[in-house]
């Protein structure tokens, strides 16, 4: 089975075909910011030609996208309507009428001064819900014609419909649902209780928004690309990853497009999840260092899913179900300065691609991370991404010479060692507060370093957190399209109920999770009707539950009705409270506020990659050149091997310090680790002295 | 003042990010599992790591006045214990509330416990939330009291834990003089597990870089913080400046306006702030606890204004080193300087009042970053009823203000201001759980100050009770004498006002004060919030802007023409028209 993965980046676009015997291919193209699709075929073509297959060899096309994402961070989505409960036509401007900043006066509130539908196209009709699910005020339909009239004439495309207690009883969300199919059949139309049936109203209102806002550019997308396939001969099966880490297919993200705003990151989760169980490593770390940001995630064994709570893209909550990544402003490109109160700082500022690092001879002055490597010797100037750019020290030397030397009385290498400490810091702090405040021991776990600078950093995250085991995957730069290939259809579905478990009915809750399991098993057939052969699934059932009172969940599965399943349920609950909080309330009574199914469809398993020959001579280091490791008040230059990457043979041992050049990241071990190269050419780093 | 140079500049950004994380982890663990809406949806409470100056070393971003407090609260804590010669010792718990030992009403009960190592007494990690009832003498929060001592239980430094040890005796009678046990049985239990929780965290901070280094270095941190706030101060030039306004009444003589005088003198990188210009204290709870109360609200304007974090990605330290530049004059026996026993728990307006006057007082020296006069309030609305079986239900809501226009922007419409900052209570929270039924909430719409750039418009909220009710209501500038003032040409916002709704559908306007007003069921309440003031000329506002905000529903078409000179026919602008009424600058471009 020959499968296409593709991620969109800002700059690249990365594609990865697997599926020829022991062998992938590996390609990069410039992504086309306009039209993401011309960039993609483009790519196609190309690694078909370098793999020496046709497109219409493909069998299958996985694609991470950011279509949706850049819509709603850039403010470019659709003229969107909203028709809402009268009474509450400013839902989405209110928020949860709290400052973003504490401590500000000049701040943006970013749904404010970016609404995603403007007031004018916020219309209220006559109807209430109240709970449990009773119609207080019906619905006035001819109110509801009028406000579809008028959106029609104002050119609105795409609406959202939200109402109040929706999650409770749909039935005046379906209906104008199907007075719009009626009376303006061309525009999309998203139900708040089908985006997400999830109580609490700004944040559902929100993500309802967001849906509509980005959902005709996402269809319109999803067919240009699917045409342009279809122009070069590939009708393969178009699969793209959401944000909760499955894929699902075209027609499932054009309806639900706010379920990708996550999808690059949550490739870069199942890469790094790929990598280290082919080697045999369950608990994982990954750290994704591009030239802005790096995205972190902890694995505990399974995949962690952020808290709804926390969900926040560009300022406006977002209660789809996603996979656990932080990201943060430390990246190759983040700028090293002196603040006015004494403070050195390292980013969040970066230089970007332009100008880029002080190096890269572009007008950049300020000195940046890449610079400190530059000065350490970590990256051999000379020998940059495979000599794609030629690099200049003494510019680095100079910028850096500028903003800190001079300022905090060090000396150059005193000045980068300090950088890269103060930019490691911030990734371990990032790193601890997702593993060891959540109750992980980081000495048990395996970190994969990828990412165009992951590789560079690796040993000393790895260090401050003592850390046994490093994975370098064998593109660094590409593993995030890697993950694109290993993943599994997966659909979530919620619903709220908010009743105590003591008075629960078994028939409601059985109900809701037969609607739910049926409605996932369409969508899996819905998504199978391109596959070519059907898909075995797994289904979980959980519950969100909490202390009567409280107002925040912890989801528990749900094994279904036994002779004694509240207390089943109670007695989990204590136990999730206690190892979430470190107390429980032991005995007090347990409400359950939502319903949740997960399905899960098996797709193949990918085929090895890239098993490794070795060749017949003995590998020797490139060069040897000089790099200086340890703290900044305690630092030593030390003899370096160079190596190239695509030389290393399987089961070579690589002593550290060492640095690797690779055509898309360097990678430096550190002189306290050493390295193997596995067979399917992973770099596998230990500390040394320790047995791995 | 220049940094330490025997400080390594790398270690004090690690330590302040490992400080910083501590705090916003303690804060993370009360909110998540607390029980009271007002902690868990509305995140009225903060948390702080403090050194032996009872200083604050780290601090949650929550609600501004709680994280502020925490220095009076463990302060006045420790001058009782030191009174009482009681020695704290490792796995101690206080519960302390005493607003004239630091508290910053006798409601927000802080939680604080000692930080050991090795048993040497290092510092201290606390926490305040707002409890929900502590037994006064009204549900929740009364107006009319006679003293301290009928706001309810006060606590004076005691010990919620002993070595260790709970001191159940004392837990009982909480639980046994609250209205609300459950909930304030809760809260307190996750508050302990925080403050517990900050104890560990620092403990391991100590252990990996060593007590002395922590020490020096938390010390450094307070240090920079305060250098950054002086080097801000110092660009504001040196002199007197002024602004007054008015509180609609006392809650006991309605009516009469208590006029509040504010001078701010700077000198150099210092700041007084003089509030010898107030209302005697009175004989209800309408004063403010100087240490607690007063005090915050001063020093988080000032860090607001000056080290606002939305103009800079510097990385400004959250701590007290912000207070040290500051200095605040208000003779005792003032409401914000109240004089034991006097009753303090409806305290927040008045403080924010002074805040607001600080920025209208410096407005004219600093163009750049002052606002228009801003809605500078809060509602308080402490609401509990009774079910047909006699229990209690009980619970707060705190509704929003608004922001005014600002340099280069219109002000934020409908959110919590300066010194207040906390959340809404979802609707479909409260109706799952609480006898409402909300009929309305939305925007204000036409009675926000006209502006260049636009005064923030607030809210309305509707609801009706579903059970007999009783409601307190602490609120300001429902009073027309006192509007938030317009800046620079721009005009005045709009007070506001609460109406109660009878069964036969007539409404009656209630004060801003209130003392357990009493509701039927089936009788509503409605709420309008404090519109702000605008900022310059509105006949200077962009043409176009004026057009979406008719568009929106924001103003009327007379509106339009007479306050911004903008004609609209339609739905387009006729500029002709506009053009006789006021200048149109040519690089506007018209909307389609």
């Amino acid at each position: 089975m020959i499968r296409v993965g593709v991620d969109v980046g800002g700059t690249n676009t990365d594609l990865i075909l697997t599926g020829l015997g022991q062998k992938h291919v590996y390609h990069k193209v410039p992504s086309t910011k306009a039209d993401q699709s011309i960039g993609i075929i483009q790519g196609v073509k190309e690694i078909c030609d370098k793999a020496g297959i046709e497109p219409s060899d493909i069998d299958m096309f996985l694609h991470g996208t950011t279509v949706a994402t850049n819509a709603l961070i850039e403010h470019e989505g659709s003229k969107t309507g909203l028709i809402t409960t009268k009474g509450f036509r400013d839902i989405l401007h209110i928020g949860r009428h709290r400052r973003p900043h504490n401590f500000s006066i000049m701040q943006d509130i970013p749904f404010q001064v970016k609404p995603l539908i403007e007031r004018k196209h916020r219309k209220v009709v006559n109807e209430r819900i109240i709970p449990p699910g009773d119609i207080f005020v019906p619905l006035d339909e001819s109110e509801v014609l009028s406000a579809i009239n008028e959106l029609k004439a104002s050119g609105i495309k795409s609406i959202a419909v939200a109402f109040l207690f929706s999650f409770l009883n749909p039935i005046h969300e379906k209906r104008v649902g199907e007075l719009i199919a009626e009376l303006y059949p061309e525009a999309e139309v998203s139900l708040s209780h089908e985006v997400i049936s999830q109580y609490r109203e700004f944040e559902r209102f929100t993500t309802t928004a967001i849906n509509a806002f980005t959902k005709p550019k996402m269809r319109s997308y999803m067919k240009s690309l699917e045409k342009g396939l279809k122009e070069i001969g590939c009708g393969a099966e178009i699969l793209i990853m959401q944000s909760n880490g499955g894929i699902s297919g075209i027609d499932g993200v054009s309806e639900k497009p706010v379920s990708t705003l996550m999808s690059g990151p949550a490739a870069g989760v199942i890469g790094t999840q790929f990598i280290g169980n082919l080697h045999n490593h369950t608990k994982l770390i990954g750290l994704d260092i591009g030239g802005t940001s790096a995205d972190i995630t902890v694995i505990p064994e399974q995949l962690l899913e952020i808290d709804f709570q926390n969900c926040n893209i560009a300022g406006y909550p977002v209660l789809f179900p996603q996979l656990d990544v932080i990201s943060i402003g430390a990246g190759g490109g983040s700028i090293a300065w002196a603040d006015s109160g004494g403070g050195f700082n390292v980013g969040p500022r970066s230089a970007g691609a332009e100008p880029g690092p002080a190096c890269y001879n572009r007008g950049g002055t300020e000195a940046t991370v890449t610079d400190a490597n530059v000065i350490l010797g970590r990256i051999d100037p000379n020998n940059f991404l495979g000599g794609r750019i030629e690099l200049q020290k003494h510019l680095s030397e100079e910028s850096m010479g500028n903003s800190i030397c001079e300022p905090f009385n060090m000396d150059v290498k005193e000045a980068a060692l300090s950088t890269l400490e103060i930019m490691n810091a911030n990734m371990v702090k990032a790193i601890r507060l997702h593993s060891i405040q959540r109750g992980y021991d980081p000495r048990e776990f395996a970190l994969v370093a990828f990412g165009g600078a992951g590789p560079l950093h690796g040993c000393d995250v790895a260090d401050a957190l003592d850390i046994p085991t490093i994975l370098i995957p064998p593109a660094p730069g590409i593993t995030s399209a890697m993950g694109l290939l290993s993943t599994d259809l997966k659909f979530d579905f919620i619903r709220t109920i908010g009743v105590l478990l003591d008075s629960a009915k078994e028939s409601r809750i059985n109900q809701y999770y037969l609607e739910m399991v049926l409605e996932a098993e369409h969508q899996i057939v819905k998504d199978s009707q391109y596959g070519k052969e059907k898909r075995e699934t797994i289904t979980i059932q959980q519950m969100d539950c909490r202390y009567a009172g409280q107002g925040y969940e912890l989801s528990i599965e749900f094994n279904g009705f036994t002779e004694n399943w509240r207390e089943e349920i109670q007695k989990k609950f204590d136990t999730a409270h206690q190892e979430a909080y470190g107390f429980a309330f032991e005995g007090n009574p347990i409400e359950i506020i939502n319903l949740r199914v997960q399905t899960v469809g098996l797709m193949p398993d990918l085929e090895v990659p890239h098993a490794y020959v070795a060749p017949q001579r003995v590998v020797a280091a490139s060069k040897v050149t000089k790099a200086v490791f340890g703290t900044p008040k305690n630092h030593q230059e030390y003899e370096v091997s160079q190596f190239e990457r695509a030389e290393l043979p399987k089961g070579y041992i690589l002593e550290g310090p060492a640095i690797i050049n690779g055509l898309d990241s360097t990678v430096v071990i550190n002189p306290n680790w050493q390295g193997e190269v596995l067979y399917d050419s992973t770099i596998k780093l230990t500390r040394k002295g320790v047995n791995s | 003042m220049r940094m330490n140079k025997t400080l390594d500049p790398v270690l004090l950004q690690i330590i302040g990010g490992e400080l910083d994380s501590i705090a916003k982890e303690m804060a993370y663990k009360l909110v998540r599992s607390s029980y009271s809406v007002i902690i868990r949806e509305s995140e009225d409470m903060g948390c702080a790591i403090l050194n032996l100056d009872g200083e604050e070393i780290a601090e949650s971003d929550n609600t501004p006045f709680h994280v502020g407090s925490l220095v009076a609260y463990t302060r006045g804590a420790l001058k009782t214990l030191k009174e009482r010669r009681v020695q704290l010792q490792p796995g101690d718990v206080l519960i302390h509330n005493h607003p004239y030992l630091g508290a910053s009403h006798s409601l927000d009960l802080g939680v604080i416990a000692p930080i050991f190592y090795q048993d040497e007494l290092v510092g201290f990690a606390g926490n305040t939330a707002h409890a929900l009832d502590i037994g006064g003498a009204q549900p929740g929060g009364s107006m009319d009291l006679f003293d301290m001592f009928s706001e309810g239980r006060i606590f004076n430094a005691n010990f919620l834990y002993k070595a260790g040890v709970k001191c159940e005796d004392l837990w009982h009678f909480i639980e046994g003089n609250t209205r609300a046990p459950r909930e304030v049985i809760g809260d307190l239990k996750c508050q302990v597990a925080s403050a517990q929780y900050g104890v560990k965290r620092y403990t391991q901070l100590i252990d990996k870089y060593g007590l002395d280094t922590v020490k020096l270095y938390s010390e450094e941190l307070i240090n920079y913080s305060e250098r950054m706030l002086r080097a801000e101060i110092e660009k504001i030039p040196d002199g007197e400046y002024y602004a007054a306004g008015y509180l609609d009444d006392d809650g006991i003589h309605r009516d009469q306006p208590e006029k509040i005088g504010v001078k701010v003198i700077v000198e150099g990188s210092n700041i007084t702030v003089d509030l010898s210009e107030a209302p005697p204290q009175r004989p209800n709870a309408l004063n403010t606890p100087f240490e607690g109360s007063t005090c915050v609200a001063v020093y988080s304007l000032f860090r607001s204004l000056l080290l606002d974090t939305y103009l800079t990605d510097k990385y400004i330290p959250a701590n007290s080193g912000g207070f040290r530049p500051i200095n605040i004059v208000a003779p005792e026996g003032t409401i914000f300087n109240p004089k034991f026993p006097v009753a303090t728990q409806i305290r927040f307006c008045p403080a924010n009042r002074v805040a607001d006057l600080i920025l209208q007082a410096l407005a004219p020296v600093m163009p750049d970053r002052a606002t228009a006069g801003n809605s500078a309030q809060l509602n308080g609305m402490y609401m509990s009823g009774t079910y047909e079986n006699g229990d209690y239900w009980i619970t707060i809501e705190v509704d929003e203000g608004s922001y005014g226009g600002r340099p280069g922007k219109d002000g934020m419409d409908a959110v919590d201001c300066l010194s207040a900052n906390i959340k809404n209570q979802p609707i479909e929270e409260l109706e799952l759980h609480l006898p409402f039924r909300f009929y309305r909430y939305e925007l204000i719409e036409e009675k926000f100050g006209a502006g260049k750039y636009r005064g923030g418009t607030s809210a309305v909220r509707e609801y009706e009770f579903l059970t007999p009710s009783v409601i307190t209501t602490e609120s300001e500038r429902h009073s027309e004498i006192d509007p938030p003032p317009g800046v620079h040409g721009g005009k005045p916002g709009t007070p506001g006002a609460f109406y109660k709704v009878n069964l036969n559908g007539e409404q009656e306007k209630l004060y801003s004060k209130n003392n357990a007003a009493t509701f039927e069921k089936g009788e509503r309440l409605v709420i309008y919030g404090v519109t702000s003031g605008g900022y310059g000329d509105p006949m200077e506002r962009d043409i176009n802007k004026v057009l979406n905000d008719y568009l929106d529903g924001l103003i009327s078409l007379k509106q339009a023409r007479e306050d911004y000179g903008v004609v609209i026919k339609g739905k387009q602008i006729d500029l002709e028209e506009t053009k006789k009424i006021r200048s149109v600058s040519v690089d506007v471009e018209i909307l389609k």
